[in-house]
C-alpha cells in the first residue's frame, strides 16, 4: 500500500519528461539566448573566414597592386578598383589582409586558451582541494610565474628566440603561442584555487564526503562544475587578452613576421595614416571588435547556460 | 596572521631571486650586447673588447650575475648602457612616479566605475540598467587600449580640442590616458562583479535574509556584497599591477615620461642594468599585490584560514 501510494505521488511531468543530461540542458538554454547565438554564429563565421577566406579572395595578402596605387596616387578607397575594403599604401587588398589576420588571431586565441586551461585548471584544483603542502608547493611555483611581469617575459622570450628555428616556425606564431601561453595559465590556476577554497567549506561537499564520495569525484563532479561560471568568464576574457597580447607584440615589431599581419599589426599600421586614410584603421578595428564582442557574448551565454543553479528558473 | 604575512614577505626573496636568474639568463641569451645590440653595425673589435672589459661584460656569466646581486643588495643598480652618463637608479627614480600615477588613477577609475556598474547590472538583471552596464563593459572589452587611445586623441584633442594631445604636466593631460588605460579594467570589474553578485543572489542566506523581511539595501550591502567580493578581490591586485606595468603603449602614444617607455627601449638596446632594474621593480610590485590579495581574502571570508 505504501509502495503504491509513493508511485502515485511521483510528479507526473517527471515521468513524461525525457531524461536530459546537464550538457544537453545547457545547450538548449544557450539556444534561447539571442546574444549568445549571434555571438556563436559570428565566431563560427570568423572561423570559416579564417579557414577558407584566403582561398576565396582573388587577391593576395602580400602582393600589392602597384599600377593601381600609381594611377590613384595613393591607396584605393573602399570599393575602388574592385577592392571591397580598399587597399593599403602598398596597394595590398585590405579584405584579404584582414582575412589572413583572422587566421592569425583565431589561432592565437584558441591555442593559447587550450594551453591555459590544460595547465591552469588541474593545478588550481589540486592546490585548492588538498591545501597544505601541495598547495604551498604549487602556489610558490605559480608565485614565481605570477610575479614575473608578463609583458616583459613575453618580450624577452620573443627577442631571445626570434632568430632561431623555433622563433621562425609558423611565421613566428609558434613563439607567440608559447610566450603568451606560458604566462597566461596562472590567472586561471589562482581563480580555480580560490573557488575551490571557498566551495570546499560548503554543505554539499561536507555531505558528499560524509557518504564516502572519493576526493577525485568530489572535485570533478561537484567543485569544478560549480566553479565553471568564473572559469568560463576568465577564458572568455582570456581570448581577447591573448589577441591583445599578440597585437602588442606586433606593435613592438616582434609578433608575427611581415608580410603577414595580424589585426593588431594592421591597426598599428592604420594609426599612422588615420587622418588621411581612415579605412586602414577602421576596418581592422571593426574586425577585432567584432571578434572580441562575439567571444564575449558567447561566453556570457555559456555561463548562464552551464550554471546548474539557474535550472528551472528561466 | 602576522606570522603568515611575515613568512610570505620572506618568501619574496627566493621568488625575486629565481626571477632575477631567469631574466639575467634570457637577457644575456638574446643576440647582441649593450655596445653592439645589432650585428649590422659592428664596432671595431678592439673598442668593443675594451668597453666590455671596462664594464665587466667579458667575465663568465655567473661572475657577472654575482656582482650584479652584490651591487643590487647595496642599492646600486649600475650604469645605464643606452643612456650614457646616467645611472639606472636615476632613470627609474625620475620616471617611475609618472607610471605609478597613471596606473593608480586608471585603477581608481576602474574600481569606482566598474564595481557599481556590475552591482547595478546584477540587481536589475535583464532590465535596462543591466543592458546599459553590459553595453559599457562590452565597449571596454572590444576596444584595445591603444585603439581607444588613438580614437580619444582623434575625437577629444584633434576634433573637439578639449584636451591636449601629448604630455603629463597637469590634470587636463591625465584624462585621456587614464580613460584609455582604465576602460578595460572597468569592463572586467563590471563583468566579474555582475557574475559574482548573480552567484550569491541564489544562495540560501540571501533567501533567508529576504524571508526575514530585511530591507533590500541591507541584504545587498551586508549579505551579498561581502560574499560577492571574494572572487573580485583576486583580480584587483593583478589589475593594479597590470595597469602599472602594462601602460607602455599608452605612455608612448601620449608621450608620458613613464618607465614603460624606457623599458621597451632598454630591451631593444640590451641595456642590461635597466632591464634588470625594471623587472625586479615590477616583480616586487606584483608579488606584494598578490600578498595583499591573499590577506584581504582571509579578511573578507572568515572561513578561509591560512596556517
Amino acid at each position: 500500500m505504501a509502495v503504491q501510494s509513493r508511485s502515485d505521488t511521483l510528479p507526473l511531468d517527471a515521468l513524461q519528461r525525457k531524461p536530459t543530461s546537464l550538457w544537453r540542458d545547457a545547450f538548449e538554454r544557450l539556444l534561447k539566448n539571442r546574444l549568445a547565438v549571434v555571438g556563436g554564429i559570428i565566431v563560427i563565421l570568423l572561423a570559416l573566414l579564417a579557414i577558407f577566406g584566403p582561398y576565396l579572395t582573388p587577391y593576395s595578402y602580400r602582393l600589392g597592386d602597384t599600377a593601381l596605387i600609381q594611377e590613384l596616387r595613393g591607396p584605393a578607397n573602399p570599393g575602388q578598383g574592385g577592392h571591397l575594403l580598399g587597399t593599403d599604401i602598398l596597394g595590398r587588398d585590405l579584405l584579404s589582409r584582414i582575412m589572413d589576420g583572422a587566421r592569425i588571431s583565431m589561432t592565437v586565441a584558441i591555442v593559447v586558451q587550450i594551453v591555459t586551461i590544460g595547465i591552469g585548471v588541474p593545478l588550481g584544483a589540486i592546490a585548492g582541494w588538498y591545501g597544505g603542502r601541495i598547495d604551498n608547493a604549487l602556489m610558490r611555483f605559480t608565485d614565481v610565474v605570477y610575479a614575473f611581469p608578463d609583458l616583459l617575459f613575453i618580450i624577452l622570450l620573443s627577442v631571445v628566440f626570434k632568430d632561431t628555428f623555433f622563433g621562425k616556425a609558423l611565421d613566428g606564431l609558434l613563439l607567440v603561442f608559447v610566450a603568451i601561453g606560458v604566462v597566461s595559465w596562472v590567472g586561471v590556476a589562482r581563480l580555480v584555487r580560490g573557488q575551490l577554497l571557498s566551495l570546499k567549506e560548503t554543505e554539499f561537499v561536507e555531505a558528499a564526503r560524509a557518504i564516502g564520495v572519493p576526493d577525485r569525484k568530489i572535485v570533478t563532479r561537484h567543485l569544478l562544475p560549480n566553479s565553471l561560471g568564473p572559469i568560463i568568464i576568465a577564458i572568455t576574457l582570456g581570448i581577447p587578452g591573448a589577441i591583445l597580447a599578440e597585437s602588442l607584440l606586433s606593435f613592438i615589431g616582434i609578433g608575427v613576421d611581415p608580410p603577414r599581419a595580424s589585426w593588431g599589426s594592421l591597426i598599428v599600421g592604420g594609426q599612422e595614416w588615420m587622418s588621411s586614410e581612415p579605412h586602414l584603421l577602421i576596418f581592422p578595428a571593426i574586425a577585432i571588435a567584432l571578434a572580441l564582442l562575439s567571444f564575449t557574448f558567447l561566453g556570457d551565454g555559456l555561463r548562464d547556460a552551464l550554471d546548474p543553479k539557474l535550472k528551472g528558473k528561466q | 596572521m602576522t606570522t603568515y604575512i611575515l613568512r610570505r614577505v620572506l618568501w619574496l626573496i627566493p621568488v625575486l631571486f629565481v626571477i632575477s636568474v631567469i631574466t639575467f639568463l634570457l637577457m644575456h641569451a638574446a643576440p647582441g650586447t649593450p655596445f653592439q645590440p645589432r650585428s649590422d653595425r659592428p664596432l671595431p673589435p678592439a673598442i668593443l673588447e675594451r668597453l666590455e672589459r671596462q664594464f665587466g661584460l667579458d667575465k663568465p656569466i655567473h661572475e657577472q650575475y654575482l656582482s650584479w646581486v652584490a651591487n643590487f643588495v647595496q642599492g646600486d643598480l649600475g650604469p645605464s648602457y643606452a643612456n650614457r652618463g646616467r645611472d639606472v637608479s636615476e632613470i627609474v627614480g625620475d620616471n617611475m612616479w609618472n607610471s605609478v600615477q597613471l596606473g593608480g588613477m586608471a585603477f581608481l577609475f576602474s574600481v569606482v566605475l566598474g564595481i557599481p556598474l556590475g552591482v547595478i547590472a546584477a540587481l536589475r538583471q535583464n532590465k535596462w540598467p543591466d543592458y546599459f552596464s553590459t553595453f559599457f563593459s562590452v565597449i571596454g572589452i572590444a576596444t584595445p587600449s591603444f585603439v581607444l587611445a588613438v580614437l580619444l586623441v582623434f575625437a577629444f584633442s584633434l576634433t573637439l580640442d578639449w584636451f591636449p594631445t601629448r604630455g603629463w604636466s597637469g590634470p587636463e593631460y591625465w584624462v585621456l590616458p587614464v580613460v584609455a588605460l582604465g576602460s578595460y579594467g572597468v569592463a572586467q570589474l563590471a563583468r566579474y562583479t555582475r557574475a559574482s553578485m548573480l552567484e550569491v543572489t541564489r544562495r540560501d542566506y540571501v533567501r533567508t535574509a529576504q524571508s526575514k523581511g530585511l530591507k533590500e539595501r541591507t541584504i545587498v550591502v551586508v549579505h551579498m556584497l561581502r560574499n560577492a567580493f571574494i572572487p573580485i578581490v583576486t583580480i584587483l591586485g593583478p589589475l593594479l599591477a597590470g595597469l602599472i606595468t602594462g601602460s607602455f603603449v599608452v605612455e608612448s602614444i601620449y608621450g608620458i615620461p613613464g618607465i614603460g617607455r624606457f623599458f621597451i627601449d632598454a630591451i631593444g638596446r640590451r641595456d642590461y642594468g635597466l632591464i634588470m632594474a625594471v623587472t625586479m621593480l615590477y616583480a616586487t610590485l606584483i608579488a606584494v599585490m598578490n600578498l595583499v590579495v591573499d590577506v584581504a581574502y582571509a579578511w573578507i571570508d572568515p572561513r578561509i584560514r591560512y596556517s
